[in-house]
C-alpha cells in the first residue's frame, strides 16, 4: 500500500500558519499592518505574558465591512488584491490574504469591527479557526483585533517561544520600527497593564527622537535623494555614534520594515573608512519603490523583499547616506562644533563655565586650521607687535611622546593624536581626491628606480597599473618582472628606494583589488610611522591637515585616530574631585 | 692631572664638542668627555663611534694626567662660571674645577674606559685653505638625502684629484655639484662619502683662515686644523653614476636675479600644499610668472622680468627646493637651462667667477 498521502486541510493549514506566524510578534507585526492599510491614525496595543497569552489590537482605521468579516479569516481572501499583477501594483502592506487565516487557525480570535460610515458592526469569535460566538456590535469605526492562547493547538510549536520578557522585547522593536515609519500614525503599547510605548502622531524627526532618544537626534544627519523613480531618504548617525550590532539598523521599503542585506551593505560601504569594521551605524532609512521595481513576495513574513535593479538602488543609498556625512552645506565651524560636542561629549563647544570668554560664536572657523582647539591658551610666550599670540601659542602646546604620539593642550583637558593613523586619514583622503579625478603632482626621479618583483607583485601591479597614476606613481614594465619607476608621489616620505610601491604590491595579493583598498595600502605604507621623530612644525601641520579632513576623528581602517583626556579624569585620579581648591 | 685654562677659551672649546656627545646612548661612557694634558698640551675629546674629535687648548700644565668627565655637566659648569682662569685637577676618578671662589667635585670615570681615539690611515692626503671647504659643505650639505635604505645618498661624494676638489650630493630628487679647481700636490684619485655630521661639525670649529689637512683612507676622513682634530667614519658606496643625469642638451634658458625670485618664491609658497610645496613657474617671453594654487587654501601669482627667449612652457617645482638652490648659490642672476617640463633643470650662477663651479639639478613636480 502506498504511504503517500494527501494531508487533511487541519494539517496543511497548521503549516501554512508556521511561516506566517512563527511567535507572537509575528501576529503583532501582521495586524499592524493591516491597521495601517486600513488608514488607522491611532493604533493601541495591548498584549499580555509576553503575546503568548494575548494579543489585543485596537485601531481607529476604516474597520471591515459586516458582511466581509467572515470571509476576512477565510484563507487567501483579502480585500488588498484581486489578480496575481495586482502584488506588483500594491502598495499597502499585506496582501497575501493569508494573515488572518493563519492566526486563526493557532489561536483563538476575536474580531470586533465597525465600517466607516455604518452604523452597526460586528463580532466574531473563533477558536482553532471554528466560529463560536457571531453577533452585531457598536463602536467607533475601526477594529479590534484579540489573539489568545497562541498555538494552544500545537504544543511543539508553543515549546520553541521565548520568556515572556524576550517575546515582549522582539514586539516592542516591532512597534518601535512601525513607528519610524509611520511617523502621522499614534501608537500606544501597553505589556500587561503597563504603558510602555506612546508615540503621538508627530514629524518624522520627533519621531526619530521619540524612539531613539533625544541624546542620539544630535547625532543624526538627515539625508534624502532621489533618480526619478526611487526615492531614499532619512537618518544616519555621525560615526560618533555607533552601535556594536545592526539593531539599530532600521531599513524599510515603502513603509515595510525589511531586513535587506543589499541595503545594509550599501550603508556599510559610505560608511568605509569612516566607522571600524566591527562598528554598526545608527540608520533609519526610507525607500520609496514603485511597485513594480520591486518583488515583496518572497516569503510570506515579507521580511525580504527582491529589487529590478539592485545596482541603482545601492547606488543611490549608499551615496545618499555618504552625502550626509560629508555635508557640504555645513560650515566647516558648524561641523568642528558637532563633532567636537559628538566626540568628546559632557564637553560643550561654548565652554563648561559661565566665566569662559570664549563662546562657540567666537571660534576660529578657518577650514585646515585646528586653532578652534587652542584658543584658550593660559600662558601666551610672546606677543608680537600686533598683539597677536596665535602661532606662539600653539608652539608650546605640541609634545611628541615616545616618537609616535603627538599631545596636544586644549581646553578642559589634553588631545594625544596617532600620528600614524591620523597621516593615514590624511593620506588616504587626498588619494580618495585624486582617484576621483583630482590630478595628484608628482616628484619626479633624478635616478629612476628599477625594482625586481616577484611574480605576485608583477600581477599585482599589471592589475592596479591603471590606479597607480592617480597615487602619483610614474612606473611602467621594464623586462621581465621589473618595473622601472619614474616619479613618485610628491610629499611622499616613505619612499626608501621602492620599499613602498612593493609593500603595495605585496599587500594587494591575488584577485583584483578594489580602488579603496590599494589607496588604503597606500596611506598605511606611505604614513609617517610611530617611532618617527617629528619637528614642532611637521606635528603642527599634521594636526591641521588632520582638522581639515573629512573625518579627522578616525583612520581609514576605522581606528581612531585621537583620544581625549579630559583635566576633570585628571582630577579624579588626582582626587582632586571633592573641592575645587584642592 | 692639574691645569690651569683661560675660562673663555674653555667655555667655547666645551660648547662646540657636546655637538659630538651623543644625546641618547647605550654606552655611558660616550656621555662623558675625555680631558688629557700631556707633555705639550691639554685637549678635548669626545666620540659617538663615527665620529671623534679632539679640541686643543693652550695653557698651563701643572701636572701631566687625563680623566673621563660628563660632557653635558662640565659644559654647563664652565658655562656658568665667571672669571679669568679655570683650574681642573683630576684626583682618581673625581675632577675638581675651580673658578674664583667657586669649587666643584664631579665624579668622573678612568680614562682607561674612554674608547682609544681612531688613528688615521690615510692612502691620500691634500691641504686646503678652510674657507674654500666651508663653502663648498654649504653648497652641498642641503641636498644630502635622509633615506637610510641608501645609505650612500646620506652623505657627500669627495672626487679629489691633481686638479682640484669636487663636491656632490643627492637625494634623488635635487643635486648639487661644486668644483673646485685647485692645485692638490701629490694627491691620488680618490672618491669618498663623507657623512653630514663630519661636515657640520668641521663647519661649526671652523672660524680661522688656515690652511688645514685633509687625509682620506678606505673608510675614514681625517680633518686636523690648529687646534682641532676630527677624524670621521666614511659611508659606504657607490654613490650613483651622477654624470649621466646631468643633462647635456637642455637648450632653453632663463636668466632671474636670484634675490628677486627667492623672495616672490617665499611669497607664493605661503599658499602651497604644505606635503608638496608645489610651485609653477609660466615661462614666456621675458617673463616668469611663479603660481600656486591649492585647494581649500586659495592661489597666489607672482610676475618676474626675466630673460627667456623659448616658447612658453608650464614646469612645477618643489618650492623648498628652489629656496635651496637660492639660498647657496652665487651671483646676483641665475640661469635656469629647461628642456621639458618633465625633465631635469639645471640651475647654475648666470656669471661663473671666483675658485669654484656650481650646478645644481633640480627635478620637476609634474603638472599633470
Amino acid at each position: 500500500m502506498g504511504r503517500i498521502r494527501k494531508l487533511t486541510p487541519e494539517t496543511t493549514g497548521k503549516i501554512a500558519a508556521g511561516e506566517v506566524v512563527e511567535r507572537p510578534f509575528s501576529v503583532v507585526k501582521e495586524l499592524v499592518e493591516n491597521s495601517l492599510d486600513a488608514s488607522a491614525k491611532r493604533i493601541v496595543l495591548e498584549i499580555e505574558g509576553g503575546g503568548k497569552r494575548s494579543i489585543r489590537i485596537d485601531d481607529d482605521g476604516t474597520g471591515i465591512a459586516a458582511e466581509d468579516m467572515a470571509r476576512a479569516v477565510e484563507n487567501y481572501s483579502t480585500s488588498k488584491i484581486t489578480v496575481i499583477e495586482d502584488i506588483y501594483r500594491v502598495r499597502s502592506l499585506g496582501f497575501r490574504g493569508e494573515a488572518l487565516a493563519s492566526i486563526n487557525a493557532v489561536s483563538r480570535m476575536t474580531i470586533r469591527s465597525m465600517e466607516e460610515g455604518t452604523d452597526v458592526g460586528r463580532e466574531m469569535h473563533w477558536v482553532a479557526g471554528e466560529i463560536r460566538n457571531d453577533g452585531p456590535l457598536v463602536r467607533t469605526n475601526g477594529t479590534e483585533i484579540i489573539v489568545e492562547d497562541l498555538f494552544f493547538n500545537l504544543p511543539a510549536r508553543k515549546k520553541f517561544l521565548s520568556s515572556d520578557a524576550s517575546e515582549t522585547r522582539r514586539i516592542t522593536s516591532a512597534i518601535q520600527g512601525f513607528a519610524l515609519a509611520w511617523p502621522h500614525t499614534a501608537f500606544v503599547m501597553r505589556s500587561n497593564g503597563r504603558e510602555i510605548l506612546s508615540f503621538p502622531a508627530c514629524t518624522l524627526e520627533e519621531r526619530v527622537e521619540m524612539v531613539l532618544g533625544a541624546s542620539v537626534l544630535p547625532h543624526l544627519k538627515p539625508f534624502a535623494k532621489t533618480d526619478g523613480r526611487i526615492e531614499v531618504s532619512g537618518y544616519a548617525s555621525m560615526p560618533s555614534m555607533t552601535k556594536g550590532n545592526r539593531s539599530s539598523q532600521f531599513i524599510f521599503v515603502n513603509g515595510r520594515a525589511v531586513k535587506d542585506r543589499l541595503i545594509g551593505h550599501a550603508v556599510r560601504q559610505a560608511y568605509q573608512s569612516i566607522i571600524p569594521g566591527d562598528r554598526f551605524p545608527i540608520v533609519v532609512l526610507m525607500l520609496d519603490i514603485p511597485p513594480g521595481m520591486l518583488d515583496v513576495n518572497v516569503h510570506p513574513a515579507k521580511a525580504e523583499v527582491r529589487f529590478e535593479n539592485e545596482r541603482d538602488i545601492h547606488r543611490l543609498v549608499s551615496s545618499a547616506v555618504r552625502e550626509a556625512l560629508e555635508d557640504k552645506t555645513i560650515s566647516f565651524r558648524e561641523k568642528v562644533e558637532s563633532v567636537y560636542k559628538t566626540i568628546f561629549p559632557g564637553d560643550e563647544a561654548t565652554g563648561g563655565n559661565a566665566e569662559d570668554h570664549h563662546s562657540g560664536a567666537e571660534m576660529a572657523g578657518e577650514p585646515g586650521r585646528s586653532d578652534w582647539l587652542f584658543q584658550e591658551s593660559p600662558h601666551p610666550l610672546f606677543e608680537n607687535d600686533s598683539g597677536e599670540v596665535r602661532g606662539q601659542v600653539s608652539t608650546g602646546l605640541y609634545w611628541q611622546l615616545h616618537d609616535s604620539y603627538i599631545m596636544i593642550q586644549i581646553r578642559g583637558g589634553m588631545v594625544i593624536i596617532d600620528q600614524h593613523a591620523a597621516h593615514e586619514r590624511i593620506l588616504y583622503d587626498s588619494a580618495r581626491r585624486n582617484a576621483g579625478g583630482e590630478k595628484p603632482a608628482v616628484q619626479s626621479l633624478l635616478f629612476p628606480a628599477t625594482l625586481e618583483l616577484s611574480s605576485d607583485e608583477f600581477d599585482s601591479f599589471e592589475k592596479i597599473t591603471d590606479t597607480l597614476p592617480t597615487l602619483g606613481f610614474e612606473a611602467e614594465p621594464f623586462g621581465m618582472r621589473s618595473i622601472i619607476v619614474r616619479g613618485i608621489p610628491a610629499g611622499v616620505r616613505n619612499w626608501d628606494d621602492g620599499k613602498l610601491l612593493r609593500s603595495i604590491l605585496s599587500d594587494l595579493g591575488g584577485g583584483l583589488p578594489a580602488t579603496d583598498s590599494i589607496l588604503k595600502s597606500f596611506a598605511c605604507h606611505s604614513a609617517v610611522r610611530a617611532g618617527e621623530p617629528l619637528t614642532l612644525e611637521e606635528m603642527e601641520s599634521l594636526t591641521d591637515q588632520l582638522f581639515a579632513t573629512e573625518f579627522p576623528f578616525t583612520c581609514p581602517h576605522g581606528r581612531p585616530t585621537m583620544l581625549r583626556v579630559e583635566m576633570r579624569e585628571l582630577e579624579k585620579r588626582f582626587h582632586r574631585t571633592s573641592k575645587p581648591e584642592g | 692631572m692639574k691645569i690651569q685654562v683661560p675660562l673663555g677659551e674653555l667655555s667655547k672649546k666645551m660648547n662646540a664638542i657636546s655637538s659630538v656627545v651623543p644625546a641618547r646612548t647605550t654606552m655611558p661612557i660616550l656621555s662623558m668627555v675625555l680631558i688629557t694634558a700631556d707633555d705639550s698640551s691639554i685637549s678635548f675629546s669626545a666620540t659617538d663611534l663615527d665620529i671623534s674629535v679632539t679640541s686643543r687648548v693652550s695653557g698651563n700644565i701643572e701636572t701631566q694626567g687625563c680623566i673621563a668627565v660628563p660632557a653635558k655637566k662640565i659644559a654647563e659648569i664652565v658655562k656658568s662660571l665667571s672669571g679669568d682662569e679655570v683650574e681642573m685637577e683630576a684626583e682618581g676618578e673625581k675632577l675638581t674645577i675651580r673658578c674664583g671662589k667657586s669649587r666643584f667635585s664631579v665624579n668622573g670615570r678612568s680614562a682607561e674606559d674612554f674608547p682609544k681615539m681612531p688613528r688615521q690611515e690615510s692612502s691620500t692626503e691634500f691641504d686646503i685653505q678652510s674657507p674654500l671647504l666651508v663653502k663648498m659643505i654649504q653648497k652641498t650639505i642641503y641636498a644630502v638625502s635622509t633615506d637610510l635604505t641608501r645609505p650612500a645618498l646620506c652623505g657627500v661624494l669627495w672626487e679629489v684629484d691633481r686638479n682640484g676638489l669636487t663636491m656632490v650630493s643627492t637625494d634623488g630628487h635635487r643635486l648639487a655639484r661644486v668644483e673646485a679647481k685647485v692645485e692638490l700636490k701629490n694627491v691620488e684619485k680618490t672618491e669618498v662619502i663623507v657623512p653630514p655630521k663630519a661636515l657640520s661639525t668641521f663647519r661649526s670649529y671652523s672660524e680661522k683662515d688656515e690652511m688645514i689637512k685633509v687625509g682620506l683612507g678606505d673608510n675614514s676622513v681625517s680633518i686636523e686644523m690648529n687646534e682641532v682634530s676630527i677624524y670621521s667614519r666614511l659611508l659606504e658606496g657607490p654613490f650613483p653614476s651622477y654624470q649621466k643625469v646631468i643633462p647635456s642638451g637642455n637648450e632653453k634658458a632663463l636668466v632671474v636675479p636670484r634675490d628677486d625670485l627667492s623672495a616672490a618664491t617665499k611669497r607664493v609658497s605661503i599658499l602651497s600644499d604644505a606635503l608638496t610645496h608645489q610651485v609653477i613657474f609660466s615661462l614666456d617671453h621675458d617673463k616668469l610668472t611663479l603660481h600656486v594654487t591649492t585647494q581649500d587654501l586659495g592661489e597666489a601669482r607672482e610676475e618676474l622680468e626675466a630673460t627667456y627667449a623659448d616658447e612658453p612652457m608650464d614646469i612645477g617645482y618643489n618650492a623648498a627646493y628652489i629656496q635651496d638652490i637660492l639660498r647657496t648659490i652665487d651671483g646676483d642672476e641665475i640661469s635656469f637651462r629647461l628642456d621639458r617640463p618633465d625633465n631635469a633643470g639645471v640651475v647654475t650662477p648666470a656669471d661663473e667667477k671666483g675658485d669654484i663651479r656650481q650646478l645644481c639639478i633640480v627635478m620637476p613636480l609634474r603638472i599633470n
